[in-house]
């Protein structure tokens, strides 16, 4: 249980994926301008970049790392390494999962679809959810834990692009040199948000 | 043995992945295309398309100004199949009344089933033709004032408005009518827009090349009544459709009495003065203000400033108001004829 809060802490403040990992950066700087638009990405993320990491972390383990497929082939798979593609399969199941979800959502789905659907096509080329992929199998979560990894991670990135929407909210009604204004200030605040979050890295959970 | 497994593990998951989403793909849409019944006619749709671009494709053809982001609200149809969920794009745009009466945006909502909408029968001779730039002059520094020949001829009203698709990109922008009912030619009176990306193609395009214009939109019809005042106001470039109704009323309806104000920063922006001039109408009055500059004959500050010092409403003849112009501008202009007693359902606007 304890280690589930680890996981969970870890995703969402000392090892926040965009604060830490800067994953994801070219949709939070984009979208970040729009409360109300952060909110809904963040959930899509959080959405996506839960059910991917777990069906990834399934993939991964019974398929792709070595001497994974034992259970299907017997003794002669131990030496079987296909982690090198792992990366050409998650990038599969990510776009396959969104599409996915976007035709069911909208079919049956359609407020949902009103808040989300605009968001799930860009999801695809977000790389925090592709990084949520790979450093579960770096830190070697079971499906399980990488479900939850792939939430907090998830959450955290939510969490980042609704602080810097509420900030953008009040830059966007101060005065600001014209250099500044827009991208620039963005990333600066990006850079500050980030020294702040570092503090949390003291904790090691 | 390894080699096999090493190359067939990962194609058959990533070609595992592309046939699951082709198996959802099958049980969300039905097959074969699907029936969508529009007014009384019945069309074929593509199912999973959106209405407006099932409309768009059967050759019907309504309003949107945003392209289906549903950030414009044109796009309103009534959908008579009762269950269509309320979107809050849809309530963005349509009243709590109209909702309830299954008025909803067309290109928020998808087409998975057979459908049956209602559009009104003016939007059924809404048509896309091609049109040529015919001839082109700067009317102030920053209007351009474009003649556009197109291919066969819009039956449109004074005031009403067409869509220009935007060389190759998918943007579409509404653009004023300026010129009189039962005109071949169409002209349009087009702004700079620092940075913007339909006003800048349509000033840097030249005499001779062509593009696709659909119309004609808009709502707004000259009463009918005789002896009605009509009020026109207009503050820069929205002087495009107030043009329309001027030179329209000049020519076919002398019953009315015709009141226009206009707004502009200064003299040079100002456009269309002296052609107003020369219309023949026994009761046309104009009133011109200028808010930065202080000029022989012409009022000095704002437009709605000018309406309260000059304008006086009629007491017994009945009025419509055509505003046109920056939303600042008319919410101004409307308090102010309100506070003179007219009533606002009288007020007909194009904000800009
Ligand atoms: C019914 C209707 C009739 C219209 N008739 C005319 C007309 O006769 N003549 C005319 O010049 N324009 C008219 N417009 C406005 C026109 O449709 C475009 O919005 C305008 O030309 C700007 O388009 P753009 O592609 O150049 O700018 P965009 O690329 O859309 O925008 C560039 C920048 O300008 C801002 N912007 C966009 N539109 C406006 C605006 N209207 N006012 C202030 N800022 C804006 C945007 O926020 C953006 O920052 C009409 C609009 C409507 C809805
Ligand atoms: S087209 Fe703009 S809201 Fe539908």
């Amino acid at each position: 249980m304890s280690e589930l809060l680890g996981i969970i802490l870890a995703g969402v403040l000392t090892h926040n994926i965009l604060l830490t990992g800067f994953l994801g950066m070219c949709s939070f700087i984009a979208i970040s301008r729009d409360l109300r638009a952060s909110l809904g990405l963040g959930l899509a993320v959080t959405f996506v970049a839960t059910f991917t990491a777990g069906l990834n972390a399934l993939i991964y383990n019974y398929f792709l790392a070595p001497g994974a497929m034992v259970w299907l082939l017997g003794d002669s798979a131990r030496s079987i390494d296909l982690s090198f593609v792992s990366l050409i399969v998650f990038i599969a199941v990510i776009a396959g999962f969104v599409q996915v979800v976007e035709m069911v959502i909208q079919r049956w789905f359609p407020l949902l679809h009103g808040v989300l659907g605009i968001f799930l096509p860009l999801i695809t080329v977000n790389c925090a959810i592709l990084g949520v992929s790979l450093f579960m199998v770096i830190k070697g979560l079971t499906p399980f834990r990488a479900t939850v990894y792939g939430f907090a991670s998830g959450a955290g990135w939510a969490l980042a692009i609704i602080l810097m929407a509420a900030m953008r909210r009040r830059l966007d009604t101060s005065a600001m040199p014209r250099a500044f204004a827009g991208v620039p200030v963005t990333l600066l605040l990006t850079g500050l948000l980030a020294a702040a979050f570092s503090a949390f890295a003291g904790m090691e959970f | 043995m390894h080699l096999l497994v090493t190359i067939l593990v990962p194609v058959l998951w990533i070609l595992a992945v592309g046939a699951f989403v082709l198996l959802v793909r099958k049980l969300v849409l039905p097959s074969g295309p699907v029936r969508l019944e529009v007014n009384d006619r019945l069309m074929d749709a593509t199912p999973g398309s959106s209405v407006l671009e099932a409309l768009g494709t059967a050759g019907v053809l309504i309003p949107s100004g945003c392209g289906g982001k549903g950030t414009c609200g044109y796009c309103k149809v009534r959908f008579r199949s009762g269950d269509v969920p309320v979107l809050p794009t849809d309530s963005a745009w349509i009243s709590g009344e109209e909702l309830a009466q299954g008025y909803r945006l067309a290109c928020q909502h998808r087409i998975f089933g057979d459908m049956a909408i209602e559009v009104p029968e003016k939007y059924l001779s809404i048509r896309r033709v091609q049109a040529t730039l015919k001839a082109a002059r700067m009317l102030t520094p920053d209007i351009r004032e474009l003649v556009l020949h197109p291919d066969e001829s819009l039956d449109f009203k004074a005031g009403q408005y067409v869509q220009v698709e935007i060389g190759d990109t998918e943007e579409q922008r509404a653009y004023s009518i300026a010129c009189a009912e039962g005109s071949q030619d169409i002209i349009l009176n087009v702004r700079l827009v620092p940075g913007g990306l339909g006003s800048t193609w349509l000033h840097s395009l030249p005499v001779g090349k062509s593009l696709f214009i659909s119309g004609p939109y808009g709502d707004y019809e000259l009463p009918g009544e005789h002896g009605t005042q009509l009020l026109l106001v207009a503050g820069g470039v929205g002087l495009a459709p107030i043009s329309s109704l001027v030179r329209t009323v000049a020519a076919t309806r002398n019953d009315m009495s015709v009141r226009v104000f206009l707004g502009f920063r200064t003299l040079e922006h100002a456009y269309y003065l002296d052609e107003f001039g020369s219309l023949s109408h026994p009761d046309l009055e104009m009133h011109v203000a200028l808010d930065s500059e202080q000029r022989e004959g012409f009022y000095h500050g704002f437009v709605h400033e000018m309406i309260k010092n000059v304008y006086e409403p009629p007491q017994k003849q009945p009025v419509s108001v055509f505003l046109c112009g920056p939303p600042p501008m008319i919410e101004a202009v409307m308090d102010v004829l309100s506070e003179m007693g007219i009533s606002r359902s009288d007020m007909f606007y194009d904000k800009f």
